[in-house]
């Protein structure tokens, strides 16, 4: 069967600086953490093996550079995502106002096929932190106003629903990537020789 | 030993060469050089401007020819050599032999020749070309191969690398060259035939066998067979192509073989990729005949067919370039690019090819674009000419490509080379304005778009538009300097913004075409350059009203956003704008509340209660003027909301909203909203803190709502009003009773009286101060005993005996007042019992304090002039005050930290 191939899910986590992009990558794949900041230059990317119903897939996990003098990514660093996860840090209020320009913007360099249902997962990270600034119920409002965007609250630091966060984002990533599968079994366009079509019309009466 | 002049032969040839040049493309001029030698051409090679000749007869020639450029291909011919004693020192005997292979060194001016006796290597500097030596073994040999490797030294000088191979019947002899002479390389190698046919490429030697060919790997003696060939075609023929690439001949066909590198390839890969790839990595040449020598000049396969002259190829992609009509041509080399010097046995031709400049507009004319561009590579120009060039060529193809419906690759040269994106966006219909779109040359016809193909072309564009941007906006200059146009010279757009203006507002157009609901993502991009009025246009064209809110929106036009919202009768449009606009456009919201006020005011009060963060900020003052100004209704909602939802702490507010529920409560006649009312009154007076009383009462009413204005006199502190209004206005003693148990605080003065004001209040009733203005007609007081014995009775140890006593009055039976007397008296001698054990309790802790201080008097300790200071180290002297602690740290007085206790711890020395 054509979609029991070996899967690999391109993921990419985009949101503000310093939202934890990078700590939640590394707490799902290598179960660590660190309280140090070092900020990503370009981007950089983990993979990990799970199981999706059954399916053992591999994900690649692409981190992005949140600073904005880092980023030089182009098109072609966007293209064929299968997930995009947006960040945002539950204590600052600025990150989550940006997570609508990171949702642009990836729409726009991804350019993908159906952009409408294309899977995004809001992830809000930090929770563990006290100085908590944007309501859950804000951040749930927004993203099921992005076409009901999964929203999960995490904490990088006490591995809080990463796991799930995760897996979720696999499972929505498997599903987009089988439906581009099925669109690929048909040709790109079926070519109608112009010149033929144009004698029809010239033979047609109506 | 002769020379021989043959000049006169050699311009009697030029004018019938004219003939045999056919008409194809012109890459190649060819022009005669020599002809009928009496002499027998067995081989030939060249380096620089000479050409090399071997003949049967033992004979060497060697030629300068240098070309002149005129109309025609003219050649100079000089004879620098004409050696026919050539072959008589090489070997034992004296004799002539046939010379059967020519090689040079160039750099070290060594000739290198195969005759029947073997090998020999000659100086080509001196006189006659003499020989240096003869390579011993060698005798017998077939053929031999050079491999020379140019490399630059560590001191930067060129350095050169040679070895050959040697084919003896059924092995390989290995030499290398060092200190002008040969010296053996490796142990010989066995091979199962004797080779018609060798080649040197990296470390592996390629050989033609009758029948098939096979590569030998130098170091390790590996042998791979490559492919059969038929024998019944000629001999079989190897020309190397490129350091790790060579062409060998089967029949009529050609096939280009690639050197695997097989510590690079992974074995599981190269597998997979090996049968895949055979058939790219081998294209086929097909000749019209089959060759008897081949030559390659990159990128041109010459072949010379035994008997139908020459061709000239090119592999990628399989082309026949052009014909040379030498019949009798056998032999050709080419000593250097772009020169091919075709031998028959008595006559020797030189192809010079045309300026390389020349043969790409050729091959541009005829859409060879990939060829073109191979040609660059043996382009000898400075390298920004050439550059350009290139990207001229590269334009072309694109362009090339895109009219015929390779959108994907042009848009992907488009990109590589930077290309203005106003010519690329050009090639679609409709996209760009027509007078801007008119002022655009392309080199051809721009095909029209029609049916599938623009979904096709369109995403390319996207994919072109999105990518162009992306880079523009990463390059932090304001000029764009290398963006080329697909026409050579043509006008291209330099300001980066007007070009980002370009890019952006084609992109929307793309994407309502295609992909609509990137639109809205487009707009919103903080650093979008969407051109207004364009965009505008576009988007009511089609109706993308949302889209065109967020246009507005982002290029900071609230103003004409929510015109267009209010145009469309979108209420809920316009609020949800109102809401997100925050504090600094406050003029803007109130101006635009006001008309959905006016159509709804319960959706106007959601400009400013919706639970957003811009909202929030609002300044509350401004919108609660505004709307106790114009839509006084909402002004309950409103302040119940800013209180309520928002714990809003101003008592402006809390003040406000209780003026209007005592207006509300006023106003209303019917008599279930009215209680209704009054509750939440009682509710809100009782649970904020932070309306102000005084002012409040201000408003409150003199003939009515005495509980609550005793609500707000509580708050007030003014207890003695509050009672009065219970006592005799409501006429409420045991409501009193429980006010002042709720009020009284033992240890408070103004609360500890309060049972003895209302016993006062219940006897005389109120002092004129403690009812002030209430316009009530009072009956006169009559003084309620019943409710004085209950108080008495119920609240005794509240009550000071004394004072009520002399308060009483005299009708006042003494057993009626029994309980209270009997209550007061044990509360006293309790209280009595309770001071007195605190008291012993005292003295003990008094008593055992002494003994302490007494001990911690008795010590002792002493200072002397060392004795440092705990705190700065300096001794303490003997008039200064000093502190010693518990612990016997001494130190200044003035050095100890943190808060002073003189008397326990000064001491004088």
């Amino acid at each position: 069967m054509a979609t029991r191939k070996k899967v690999l899910l391109k993921v990419i986590i985009l949101g503000d600086s310093g939202v934890g992009k990078t700590s939640l990558m590394n707490q799902y794949v290598n179960k660590k953490f660190t309280n140090q900041y070092k900020a990503t230059i370009g981007a950089d990317f983990l993979t990990k093996e799970v199981m999706v119903d059954d399916r053992l897939v591999t994900m690649q996990i692409w981190d992005t550079a949140g600073q904005e003098r880092f980023q030089s990514l182009g098109v072609a660093f966007y293209r064929g995502a299968d997930c995009c996860v947006l960040v945002h840090d539950v204590t600052a209020p600025t990150s989550f106002k940006s997570l609508d320009s990171w949702r642009d913007e990836f729409l726009i360099q991804a350019s993908p096929r159906d952009p409408d249902n294309f899977p995004f997962v809001l992830l809000g990270n930090k929770v563990d932190l006290e100085n908590r600034a944007v309501p859950q119920k804000r951040a749930m409002q927004w993203a099921a106003s992005k076409n009901n965007m999964p929203y999960f609250e995490t904490s990088a630091k006490e591995g809080i629903n990463v796991e799930q966060a995760f897996q979720t984002i696999a499972k929505n990533a498997l599903a987009q990537e089988t439906e581009v599968d099925i669109y690929n079994e048909f040709p790109d366009h079926i070519t109608i020789n112009p010149d033929s079509r144009n004698v029809r019309n010239d033979n047609c009466s109506c | 030993m002769t020379t021989l002049t043959t000049s006169a032969s050699a311009t009697s040839l030029e004018s019938s060469n004219k003939l045999v040049c056919s008409s194809g493309n012109n890459v190649y001029e060819m022009c005669g050089l020599i002809s009928g030698l009496p002499l027998h051409i067995e081989c030939m090679t060249g380096y620089d401007d000479f050409v090399i000749v071997g003949s049967k007869e033992g004979h060497l020639l060697i030629y300068k020819i240098t070309f002149r450029n005129q109309a025609k291909l003219h050649a100079d011919i000089e004879i620098t050599l004409s050696n026919k004693n050539f072959t008589t020192a090489i070997g034992t005997t004296a004799t002539r032999k046939s010379v059967i292979q020519l090689d040079v060194i160039p750099e070290h001016k060594i000739l290198i020749a195969l005759t029947t006796e073997g090998i020999s290597t000659h100086d080509l500097s001196m006189y006659h070309c003499k020989c240096i030596s003869s390579i011993d073994g060698t005798k017998g040999a077939s053929i031999f191969a050079l491999n020379i490797q140019r490399q630059m030294s560590l001191t930067g000088g060129p350095s050169i690398t040679v070895r050959m191979c040697v084919a003896i019947n059924r092995s390989l002899q290995f030499y290398y060259w060092k200190n002008r002479s040969f010296f053996p390389l490796r142990d010989d190698l066995a091979i199962p035939d004797c080779p018609r046919a060798l080649a040197w490429c990296k470390e592996v030697i390629v050989l033609g066998f009758k029948n098939e060919y096979c590569e030998i790997d130098m170091l390790s003696g590996k042998q791979k067979d490559v492919c059969s060939r038929s024998s019944k075609y000629g001999e079989p023929i190897i020309t190397p192509v490129s350091p790790t690439e060579y062409a060998a001949v089967n029949d009529k066909h050609c096939f280009l073989f690639k050197l695997t590198n097989k510590s690079e390839v992974k074995k599981s890969q190269q597998e997979a990729t090996e049968e895949k790839n055979m058939k790219e990595k081998n294209p086929v040449i097909t000749w019209t005949e089959h060759p008897i020598s081949l030559v390659y000049d990159e990128p041109y396969f010459i072949g010379v067919l035994g008997g139908f002259g020459m061709e000239v190829r090119t592999y990628k992609p399989k082309l026949k370039i052009d014909l040379f009509n030498i019949a009798q041509a056998k032999l050709a080399c080419s000593p250097k690019s772009g020169f091919i010097y075709v031998a028959s046995h008595d006559s020797l031709w030189a192809l010079k090819s045309t300026p390389v400049v020349a043969q790409m507009d050729l091959f541009v004319k005829q859409n060879h674009f990939e060829l073109a561009l191979g040609l660059a590579n043996i382009w000898k120009e400075v390298p920004s000419e050439k550059q350009k060039k290139i990207t001229q060529i590269k334009n072309l193809f694109a362009f090339y490509l895109f009219c015929n419906r390779k959108y994907k690759e042009a848009m992907t040269i488009f990109m590589e080379l930077g290309t203005d994106a106003s010519h690329v966006i050009g090639l679609y219909p409709g996209l760009l304005p027509q007078e801007f779109r008119l002022q655009i040359d392309y080199p051809g016809v721009v095909p029209e778009l029609r049916g599938v193909d623009i979904d096709g072309a369109m995403a390319n564009l996207i994919m072109f538009l999105t990518n162009s941007r992306t880079v523009l906006l990463g390059n932090s200059s304001q000029t764009v300097t290398e963006s080329a146009s697909i026409v050579e010279g043509a006008t291209i757009i330099k300001s980066k913004k007007q070009l980002l203006q370009i890019i952006d507002t084609t992109l929307l157009k793309c994407y309502l075409q295609s992909k609509e609901s990137l639109v809205a993502s487009l707009l919103r991009l903080k650093d979008n350059h969407c051109h207004i009025d364009e965009t505008e246009r576009a988007l009511i064209k089609h109706k993308k009203f949302n889209e065109l809110i967020i246009l507005y929106q982002t290029k900071g036009n609230h103003r004409k956003a929510l015109e267009t919202l209010l145009k469309q009768n979108d209420t809920d449009g316009v609020i949800e704008y109102l809401q997100k606009l925050g504090r600094e456009e406050m003029d803007l919201i109130l101006e635009f509340a006001k008309y959905i006020f006016e159509e709804n005011p319960e959706k106007g009060l959601k400009i400013f209660t919706e639970d957003l963060q811009e909202v929030d900020q609002l300044s509350r003052p401004r919108v609660f003027d505004f709307i106790s100004k114009n839509f006084p209704r909402s002004k309950i909602g409103y302040l119940e909301h800013i209180i309520n939802v928002w714990d809003e702490k101003n008592s402006l507010f809390h003040n406000a909203l209780v003026n209007e529920y005592l207006d509300k409560y006023m106003e209303e006649t019917e008599p279930s909203l009215k209680t209704k009312f009054l509750e939440t009154l009682r509710l809100f007076l009782q649970k904020s803190q932070y309306y102000s009383p005084e002012i409040v009462l201000v408003h409150f009413p003199y003939e009515c709502m005495f509980e609550e204005r005793a609500m707000v006199l509580e708050r007030m502190g003014r207890h003695d009003q509050v009672l009065a209004i219970y006592v005799t206005v409501l006429k409420d003693p045991r409501k009193a009773m429980e006010y002042c148990k709720m009020i009284y605080e033992k240890s408070d003065v103004s609360k500890k009286e309060v049972f003895s004001v209302l016993m006062k209040m219940l006897l005389s009733g109120p002092t004129p101060v403690s009812l002030p203005g209430l316009s009530l007609e009072l009956s006169p007081h009559v003084s309620d005993i019943p409710s004085v014995m209950m108080l008495l009775k119920d609240y005794a140890p509240y009550l000071d005996p004394i004072q009520v006593l002399s308060c009483l009055p005299d009708e006042v039976q003494l057993s009626d007042i029994q309980k209270f007397l009997m209550t007061s008296v044990q509360n006293r001698l309790s209280e009595k019992r309770k001071y007195l054990i605190q008291k012993g309790l005292i003295k003990a802790e008094f008593l055992r304090a002494s003994g302490e201080k007494s001990g911690v008097e008795a010590e002792r300790f002493y200072l002397d002039e060392s004795t440092p200071c705990a705190m700065c180290n300096k001794k303490i002297a003997s008039q200064n005050a000093f502190v010693r602690y518990p612990d016997g740290f001494v130190l200044h007085f003035h050095c100890q930290p943190g808060e002073v206790t003189l008397d326990e711890n000064l001491m004088d020395q």
